[in-house]
């Protein structure tokens, strides 16, 4: 897997998947479901200024709650790159990476400020800010994840292996 | 695999869970090895399985196993917009498509799921809906997922999973009769918080017969609140009494009996935990999330615009018939509204017979249809900017039951009736000594 480059969103524990995209948001209409991208977040128009590729960095239970899968896909389209937690609920995990949204947890902590620029360097195990102010090791990840990710997603994977030709 | 185990002096099986799904894995699976494995039930509601009818049509795939699915609208039935109408108009048009019998109206899924003659010990259910887990109360093992699993599984007939590190949880005592299932996981979250048991398995063993199946699927519905993959309640004699007595969903062809499930005393748990169910007071779980459980006495007084008893978390008989109990003779609060849903179609009938429906709504509750109804903000019974509720739904997130700026309080029955006599939070045991 490649380094990947982005713009620090920070958030902190227990953040589930109401407030990262509110219910009311779900719909089969692309554009409605980027619109509501952090949409419970107090500040989430700091999450939204920010130009770029964005990374989020988090703490504890992170997507806990809903299955909803568009909860992934308003992150990926509002440019979300990686996630990058202490621990994530276990839907919203493989959710992200059935779509191909690559998820890591850290070893240790990692200090970052929304809006700095940070580095993912899979094949180290490890996250940089771009300052060279902080690193931390990630945890290893799950070989059938790295397998459906390097596919592109599940669905992809499942093409590729026959599963479902 | 195998040198895992020798390397751990790991048990064959790790937990009941890895029993049960080593019976449906193509290949060896545990806590890092993922397998594919065939759902004896696989089930989609309208909201998650929409999502994945453009993918199925988009590769030309076609259900691999389509007698198997089983397909509710739940949470668009009836809907509250066009748009959601027209999302509810699709997936009824894939599954004439298809050819599987939508269960429209009928209630919520994971309701319908314990109604399900198909669920039974040994099981694995998979559900596009992460409370899905309610199914494990009957013993089997049921994980919920998101759009795309529920695709694959749809194409292929099959899901990846894994058996991961397991906690048994022993009950002891019984439930107060004031209690429900909600009162248990709110101890629960109390002691251990929604990350507890982050990614594990529980399995619950009642030791003393004192948790009824309604408390159970209570439980069990909120496995997923406490972070977990699943949580089953080990098969025992309250499982085979509620299984002789269930009169099983019409229409529905079950599918093959899996095998027995193996003698859970086989199994060696590598964590445990003792849980009192004599022991519960009522707790609350206080907005705006999972973090911080109190109890009633505690935050007595606080006042309460509505309450809520219904959704997949309870409005099942034995809840009814406690707000029935609790609520029969007296009045709602002149400004509390107080909505009441059933789980099903067939919780309906059987409270419409036993009079609950009469008691309830003489006492000035309203009584909706079976649906997913206000829980995650999608029909009737909405709140409203600095509203506060009492709700014995699953979830108190900001917005989940309607304004982002409302504030829910999650509760067991009886805690929800106090404050729908009272008008403010109420410990029911003062309420209705």
């Amino acid at each position: 897997m490649n380094p990947i480059s982005g713009l620090a969103i920070v958030m902190g524990d227990h953040v589930n998947t109401d407030i990262l995209h509110p219910s009311w948001f779900y719909s089969l209409d692309a554009g409605k479901v980027a619109a509501g991208f952090m949409g419970g977040m107090a500040e989430k128009d700091n999450a939204r200024a920010l130009a770029g590729p964005r990374i989020i960095i988090a703490g504890r239970d992170f997507g806990a709650g809903s299955s909803r899968e568009t909860t992934i896909y308003s992150l990926i389209q509002n440019d979300v790159r990686a996630i990058v937690c202490v621990s994530a609920g276990v839907i919203f995990t493989r959710n992200a990476i059935n779509c191909g949204l690559p998820l890591f947890h850290l070893a240790e902590p990692f200090a970052a400020a929304t809006g700095g620029a940070v580095r993912i360097e899979p094949g180290a195990s490890r996250i940089v800010s771009a300052s060279g102010a902080g690193a931390a090791a990630l945890k290893p990840m799950n070989s059938h994840f790295q397998h459906i990710l390097e596919a592109g997603g599940l669905e992809a994977y499942a093409r590729k292996t026959g599963l479902a030709p | 695999m195998e040198e895992a185990e020798k390397g751990t002096g790991m048990a064959r099986h790790h937990s009941l869970t890895h029993a049960i799904l080593s019976t449906r894995a193509e290949g060896p699976l545990d806590a890092d090895h993922y397998s594919l494995c065939a759902p004896d039930v696989l089930m989609g509601h309208d909201a998650t399985t929409a999502l994945a009818i453009g993918p199925m049509r988009r590769n030309g795939w076609k259900p691999k196993t389509p007698e198997r699915l089983f397909l509710v609208a739940d949470h668009f039935a009836p809907p509250s917009t066009p748009e959601r109408a027209n999302i509810l108009r699709l997936f009824l048009d894939y599954c004439e498509e298809i050819g599987v019998r939508p269960r429209v109206n009928e209630g919520i899924c994971h309701q319908l799921l314990a109604e399900h003659p198909g669920v039974v010990p040994g099981s694995l259910v998979a559900g596009a809906d992460s409370h899905t887990v309610m199914a494990g109360a009957l013993g089997a093992v049921a994980v919920g997922m998101g759009s795309t699993d529920f695709l694959i599984a749809l194409a292929s007939g099959k899901v990846f999973l894994n058996a991961p590190p397991c906690v048994l949880v022993r009950l002891r005592g019984r439930l107060p009769d004031w209690a429900d299932g909600k009162e248990a996981v709110l101890e629960l979250l109390r002691r251990h918080g929604p990350d507890g048991f982050i990614g594990q398995s529980i399995e619950f063993r009642d030791e003393d017969g004192g948790l009824p199946m309604d408390a159970r699927l209570g439980l069990c519905n909120m496995g997923v609140e406490l972070g977990a993959m699943n949580a089953l309640v080990i098969p025992d004699g309250i499982t085979e009494a509620w299984l002789r007595a269930r009169k099983p969903l019409e229409g529905v062809i079950a599918p093959p009996p899996p095998p027995s499930p193996p003698d859970a005393s086989d199994i060696v748990h590598a964590a445990e935990l003792t849980l009192d169910l004599s022991a519960l007071a009522p707790h609350l779980a206080v907005p705006p999330d999972l973090t911080c459980i109190r109890e009633a006495r505690d935050l007595a007084g606080q006042r309460v615009d509505q309450v809520y008893i219904g959704s997949c978390a309870s409005g099942r008989m034995d809840d009814l018939r406690l707000a029935a109990r609790l609520l029969g003779g007296k009045s709602v609060h002149p400004r509390t509204r107080v909505l009441v849903t059933p789980s099903s179609r067939s919780v309906y009938i059987q409270a419409l017979e036993e009079g609950l429906v009469t008691t309830l709504t003489a006492a000035g509750c309203v009584v909706l249809n079976p649906s997913c109804g206000a829980c995650g903000g999608i029909d009737k019974g909405l709140l409203g900017d600095g509203e506060t509720a009492v709700t014995t739904t699953n979830r108190n997130y900001p917005g989940r039951m309607g304004s982002g700026k409302s504030r829910l309080f999650l509760a067991g029955a009886a805690t929800a009736a106090a404050a729908a006599v009272t008008g403010v939070i109420a410990d029911p045991r003062e309420v209705f000594p």
